[in-house]
């Protein structure tokens, strides 16, 4: 920031800046466009309407912006408001979990930014949002509440104001964005038997595709141009939105926070407590392994540093180097060992990632006996070998190890998913087996932590073996987590 | 009861609930019947054979549910160990959960309208995270309170996040 002057006063009431009702505004266009064509037409005075309404809007959006005052007097933050319905709204600094600022498109075009702060407590109700401060206003306010909130004493851990001590870790550049996009093919929530029928109706299609364009065009070399172009025209969609979402991406660190701060339209910054970390993923997908990357998340606990584009709980990064992720992992986790050198599933464990794979393979091919026996056939020769090696895959990826309260767990066919769950971060664990399983003596271990997502587990090892990882991943720590 | 490692009881669910297991394993066959005849009377007039065939196909329905409900309740057994509660159930799918006392949040004691008129009431242990999977479906609903205590009592001071 080049801004210079004299620093904004914070403690006097002011209202957001002159410019923030015309953000508002811009935001009213297209619904003053649609109305002026929809009822508008219909009426015969287009221009008319869109007119009124964008009256209306620029009347109300002065009003509301004459109403709203904020200042922080040191200790408490306070934003009166209201245009009918006064509100005042009080937080105390040390309340504060979180102050975030984000620069949604519309804002950026006048150089506004949007400052949110977020309480302990939860509640939507509860926060700040004040949408249209000045760059240097925003940064300043929010210096000040951290600082405040520092010096009450968090409990939470020592707080520097933001901006000191900051490093960066980390910023891919579009090149690495657009290579991410383009790699990372993955259906991470499907179940694999959901996979394995999207697979066999992939096929279908694109065997439809082809015979389609084969009589268009005449020759299978024209559908094949055809495939590889829509292919390509995929990956480069992929690739540009990777770009746009993700770009500038920048890892940093103060103290106990990390911050990444991301997008080409609108800018988001999440910011994780570390001590609030409850697990990272780290996920590969075959491209993805040829290259020796793969994509982190890492997942805290809460709604902290929740943004515009919705939960942020979960901090992505979508494409890192080996060494990149041995590096952010000891800032995350600084107890995590090599997250490759595991201890590998039993064999009894193979047979059973390929029964998995296979028997829904081979039931779906069945079905298509019903369009016709010859589609069934050709359904099963190509799914079936798939299934076994997706199952041999999977079975290789299977494993695990276990470090105090630490655990790594490794599965997944074609994208393997590595999980670090945080030491002493298990709210509790469950032993899951199926009569299959039982009838080896496998079963397998599911984690159940504070954050949204699927419970990181541990998949096909001997029974006694996950026994023992359940009691030592639920044991209270001797000493109070971080 | 048996004696588990050290000296704390393995608890079954109460004898009641098995009851009330077995006479909601009912329900599904008397709808299967009345539907049955319900269909077949209308279609066709002569009643004998028909409602033998539905009588039929309703008996088995329950005998299935009965061995089910039975096999479920025999299934379960919950532990209030020395730092965690322990449950282990289902016949299918077994299940063992462990819920250590110092991530418990919250607990819940709920007892529907049918569950009152057994006496009984369920436990239901929250964490702070949402998938934690810790409800004792049947217990005597005077000593529920005991129970809650107990866990209570050990849930003392401790970091939940």
């Amino acid at each position: 920031m080049t801004e210079t002057g004299p620093a904004p006063a914070l403690a006097r009431p002011s209202r957001l800046h002159p410019l923030a009702p015309a953000a508002d505004l811009v935001r009213l266009i297209p619904v003053a466009v649609a109305l002026g064509l929809g009822p508008g037409r219909a009426s015969g005075s287009p221009v008319a309407v869109a007119a009124v309404v964008l009256l209306v809007g620029t009347a109300y959006g002065y009003l509301r912006w004459r109403s709203r005052t904020w200042w922080f007097d040191g200790g408490t933050l306070h934003v009166d408001e209201g245009v009918l319905q006064r509100q005042q709204r009080r937080i105390p600094a040390s309340r504060v979990q979180e102050v975030a600022i984000v620069e949604p498109v519309v804002l950026r075009l006048f150089g506004l930014v949007r400052l949110r702060v977020e309480t302990a407590g939860g509640g939507r109700g509860a926060e700040a949002d004040l949408a249209g401060l000045s760059r240097p206003t925003a940064a300043a306010l929010r210096e000040a509440i951290t600082r405040a909130r520092a010096s009450t004493g968090d409990a939470r851990g020592a707080v520097t104001p933001a901006g000191a001590g900051e490093a960066t870790l980390l910023r891919l550049t579009a090149g690495r964005l657009a290579l991410a996009g383009a790699t990372s093919w993955t259906l991470p929530a499907v179940p694999e038997a959901v996979g394995s029928i999207v697979a066999a109706s992939a096929v279908g299609v694109m065997a439809a595709l082809v015979s389609r364009a084969q009589a268009e065009l005449g020759s299978v070399a024209g559908a094949t141009v055809v495939g590889v172009a829509v292919l390509g025209l995929l990956l480069a969609a992929a690739a540009v939105t990777a770009v746009v979402v993700d770009f500038d991406l920048t890892v940093s660190r103060t103290d106990d926070r990390l911050r990444l701060t991301r997008g080409l339209l609108s800018r988001a910054e999440a910011v994780i407590p570390l001590h609030r970390v409850q697990s990272v993923r780290i996920d590969q997908s075959p491209l993805q392994r040829s290259l020796s990357m793969a994509s982190l998340h890492v997942q805290s606990a809460g709604l902290t540093g929740r943004t515009e584009e919705g939960p942020s709980t979960e901090a992505r990064l979508p494409l890192l180097t080996r060494a990149e992720i041995v590096a952010l992992l000891a800032v995350v986790l600084p107890d995590a060992p090599a997250v490759d050198e595991l201890r590998p599933a039993p064999p009894a464990a193979r047979s059973r990632a390929l029964v998995r794979r296979v028997v829904p393979a081979a039931l779906l091919s069945l079905t298509l006996v019903a369009v016709e026996p010859w589609v069934a056939l050709a359904a099963a020769t190509l799914v079936v070998p798939l299934a076994v090696l997706a199952g041999l895959d999977a079975y290789r990826s299977l494993g695990f190890r276990l470090e105090g309260s630490l655990l790594v767990s490794r599965s997944g066919s074609l994208v393997r998913r590595t999980v670090v769950v945080a030491p002493g971060k298990a709210q509790s664990g469950r032993v899951v087996s199926s009569p299959l399983q039982r009838r080896r003596g496998l079963a397998t271990l599911l984690v159940d932590l504070a954050a949204a997502g699927r419970a990181p587990r541990v998949i096909d090892q001997h029974e006694p073996v996950v026994e023992e990882l359940l009691s030592a991943v639920t044991a209270k720590p001797a000493t109070r987590p971080r | 009861m048996r004696k588990n490692r050290g000296g704390v009881t393995e608890e079954r669910l109460d004898r009641r609930l098995l009851t009330q297991w077995r006479l909601g394993a009912v329900v599904p066959a008397l709808v299967w019947l009345v539907t049955w005849l319900a269909l077949a009377l209308s279609v066709e007039r002569q009643g004998g054979l028909v409602g033998a065939g539905g009588l039929a196909s309703a008996a088995v329905i329950a005998a299935v549910g009965q061995v089910v409900a039975t096999v479920r309740w025999r299934s379960w057994r919950y532990q209030l160990g020395e730092d965690a509660l322990e449950l282990r159930f289902g016949v299918v799918r077994r299940v063992h959960s462990s819920v250590p006392y110092f991530r418990v949040q919250r607990i819940d004691v709920v007892a529907g309208p049918v569950d009152r008129f057994f006496d009984l009431a369920r436990l239901v242990l929250h964490t702070a995270s949402a998938s934690t999977d810790a409800t004792i479906p049947g217990i005597d609903a005077a000593r529920v309170d005991d129970v809650r205590r107990r866990i209570l009592d050990r849930v003392g001071e401790g970091d939940s996040v």
